[in-house]
């Protein structure tokens, strides 16, 4: 194999598309992507999997895998407004855990289900205004996505979808085997195009979008998109994993900040980001929720939320709905906006929100940027192709309401740090954020 | 990484020898997002296309112009458009990680020796076509591509800010004029890629593509182009016959 001619490691232009799969039948991708990681790793530059030492707070303690431990400043992780670590629902969940034990132990259509899940779903109608709908809860965000899609959406039926839209849609879609159509990000007139050409099949139409998008941190245009979709005859879904508890004039989204909450058909919520737990929940129709809860596989073939966790959310909610919620939201907006306000001399793309990327450019970087921050107790989430468009490489960086004003200040410093070291300064300066 | 290394770091790659070395003075190659199903039948059934979305599979056009004197002394320069659909590679071959890997559906040449020599050695679908005429805008961003029976394929860049660096890729090409082959390339120049929006091109529908029904093309997905006034090498290696 021809060896590159510098000492420059030639791990660093491997990019995540380039192990997706290998048509030989030894599996070689997971033995290239291995070698990949052992390369890495023997540099000492392995910035990835790092384990938490202790809960997700913005300031923690990681183990590398080299051994080595780190004193991180984390904008890495969501826990949006703190509600992870919250002492309230830290004690519910310890009191489900002493009364239910660990898990729920069946399907929840059969024995799974507790009365801490009816609890979990009424505090959830309660907080988004919508009393007349059901819910169904999922064990992931992520399976709200490909159980709902799939449940709903046959092969004879049409799926449009923002280009954008996460992987757990994209993968519902999949799963459903209904024809897939994509509209350009976030362009209510790419949109109408498909419509037009769809509505008159007479075929069930679904639209998919978000509240934030993650790759960017920008806003889903709901207020224009979900109106025109309803004028095809289209159904919608949002997914407000981001959004959720965080947007909106009582944090119930985007679609509440714009005005079309009560048109969604399908409202995907997670319990991993503002809420800082895991899992999630449909919102839509009673009769929708009763069937999605029956007919969407990946929740009638696996076990039902755990009870620590159901009721740790279930608090976590309560909380949004009162002015501590209201209090965690002003604080985590105007975090927000003093980080992009402080990031003057780098690239932050389109975001207006709480998830801030800094485009650094060249997939190449990543490795070098991600070990560089980790090493001065800085930490963001990388993504690159395929994820973003080639040579937009980023790293998010996800605020929460818990940032102090001088944390931030210092991981603002960082990213100006790592952008003259790297070469990604620029001078550019985006339109002003707002919402 | 750059070009600077000794010339035979290229003489053999996975066991395989350097069989062809090509100077290239003008490159344009673009991807399209194309519906999967338009282009799946046309690709061997052991072979399995990139689905960079559900239902969303890759078609490429290259236009490549070659420098004078690859086959005699002066022998003149002459232009290829090759079109591909990007398909998965065999990853157990000992080689730097591919960047692409393609399955030619067509390539159109108007130097017969480039025809005689690509289809007799690496066993690419090439069809001498004299009329073949490309033609450049004086940025070198843009061309236009045609042939007696028309216009072929035209594009266009539109990103404001190119910014050039060296690079090397690799990557896996599949044949299938000869039972189903697998070979090796390799690519060094200035390029510049991006994946910016761009309404700016067209494509015909024209044998050229080798089947490919162009209407099923929704969008440019890259561009890839070579930094005008530089050249760049392209090099291909051994062929492997994985089936008959």
């Amino acid at each position: 194999m021809p060896e590159a001619p510098s000492a420059r490691p030639e791990y660093l232009d491997y990019s995540y598309d380039m192990f997706l799969s290998s048509i030989d039948g030894e599996q070689s991708e997971a033995i290239r992507f291995s070698d990949w990681i052992d390369k890495v790793e023997a540099d000492g530059r392995y910035p990835f999997e790092a384990a938490r030492l202790g809960a997700q707070r913005p300031a923690t303690r990681v183990r590398r895998t080299d051994g080595t431990e780190v004193e991180l400043l984390n904008f890495s992780s969501y826990n949006y407004l703190g509600y992870g670590v919250h002492p309230e629902v830290i004690e519910a969940a310890k009191q489900a855990l002493d009364q239910y034990g660990l898990g729920a132990c069946s399907s929840p259509v059969q024995a799974g289900t507790l009365d801490l899940h009816s609890q979990l779903e009424r505090n959830l109608l309660d907080f988004v205004g919508l009393p007349g709908r059901g819910v169904s809860l999922f064990s992931s965000g992520y399976a709200v996505n490909t159980g709902t899609i799939s449940a709903v959406m046959k092969r004879r039926h049409h799926i449009v979808l923002d280009k954008s839209v996460h992987m757990s849609i994209l993968e519902g879609a999949q799963l459903s085997r209904a024809k897939i159509h994509y509209f350009e990000h976030n362009d209510p007139e790419s949109l109408r195009t498909i419509l037009e050409e769809l509505a008159p099949s007479g075929r069930r139409i679904l639209v998919c979008t978000e509240g934030v998008f993650s790759a960017d941190g920008d806003f889903g245009a709901l207020g224009e998109i979900v109106p025109l979709a309803k004028s095809y005859g289209a159904q919608v879904l949002v997914d407000e994993a981001h959004s959720f508890g965080v947007a909106g004039p009582n944090g119930r989204g985007v679609a509440e900040a714009q005005g079309v909450l009560d048109q969604v058909d399908y409202l995907v919520i997670t319990f991993s980001k503002a809420l800082g737990g895991v899992g999630g929940a449909l919102i839509t129709t009673h009769e929708l929720a009763r069937y999605v809860n029956w007919y969407a596989r990946c929740r009638m073939f696996s076990c039902a939320m755990d009870p620590a966790v159901t009721a740790g959310v279930a608090r976590a909610v309560e909380l949004l709905g009162s002015s501590d919620g209201d209090a965690r939201r002003k604080r985590v907006l105007a975090n927000a906006a003093q980080l992009r306000e402080s990031l003057s001399d780098v690239d932050i793309g389109p975001s207006k929100s709480w998830i801030v990327p800094v485009i650094y450019g060249p997939e190449d970087r990543t490795i070098l940027l991600a070990d560089y921050l980790m090493r001065r107790g800085h930490e963001g989430s990388v993504m690159e192709f395929p994820a973003v468009p080639v040579g937009q490489a980023r790293i998010r960086l996800f605020v929460t309401s818990e940032h102090t004003p001088s944390q931030i200040q210092r991981c603002a410093a960082a990213m100006h740090d790592a952008a003259e070291h790297f070469g990604f300064v620029t001078t550019d300066r985006r339109e002003e954020p707002s919402q | 990484m750059t070009t600077t290394a000794p010339a035979d770091r290229f003489a053999q790659c996975d066991g395989r020898s350097l069989l062809l070395e090509w100077h290239i003075h003008s490159h344009i190659f673009t991807s399209f997002e194309i519906d999967y199903d338009a282009v799946a039948p046309l690709v061997p059934e052991d072979l399995e296309v990139v689905e960079l979305r559900p239902g969303i599979a890759i078609f490429s056009v290259g236009v490549l112009s070659y420098e004078r004197g690859h086959f005699y002394e002066n022998s003149p320069e002459f232009d290829e458009l090759v079109s591909a659909i990007h398909v998965a590679p065999d990853l157990s071959t000992k080689m730097p990680m591919p960047n692409m890997t393609f399955f030619a559906t067509q390539v159109y040449c108007n130097s017969p020796d480039f025809v005689e020599q690509e289809g007799r050695t690496i066993y690419t679908p090439s069809r001498h076509v004299p009329s073949l005429r490309v033609e450049y805008s004086d940025d070198g961003w843009s061309t236009d591509v045609s042939d007696k029976d028309g216009a072929i394929f035209s594009v266009h860049n539109t990103h404001p800010e190119p910014v050039f660096t060296d690079s090397e890729m690799w990557g896996q090409h599949f044949t299938n004029t000869q039972g189903l082959q697998q070979g090796i390339w390799q690519w060094d120049g200035r390029k510049f890629e991006h994946m910016r929006a761009n309404d700016d091109w067209k494509l015909h529908q024209h044998v050229a593509f080798g089947g490919v029904d162009v209407s099923a093309v929704k969008s440019i997905y890259r561009q890839m182009i070579l930094e005008p006034g530089t050249r760049c090498t392209e090099r291909f290696y051994g062929m492997r016959k994985l089936k008959p």
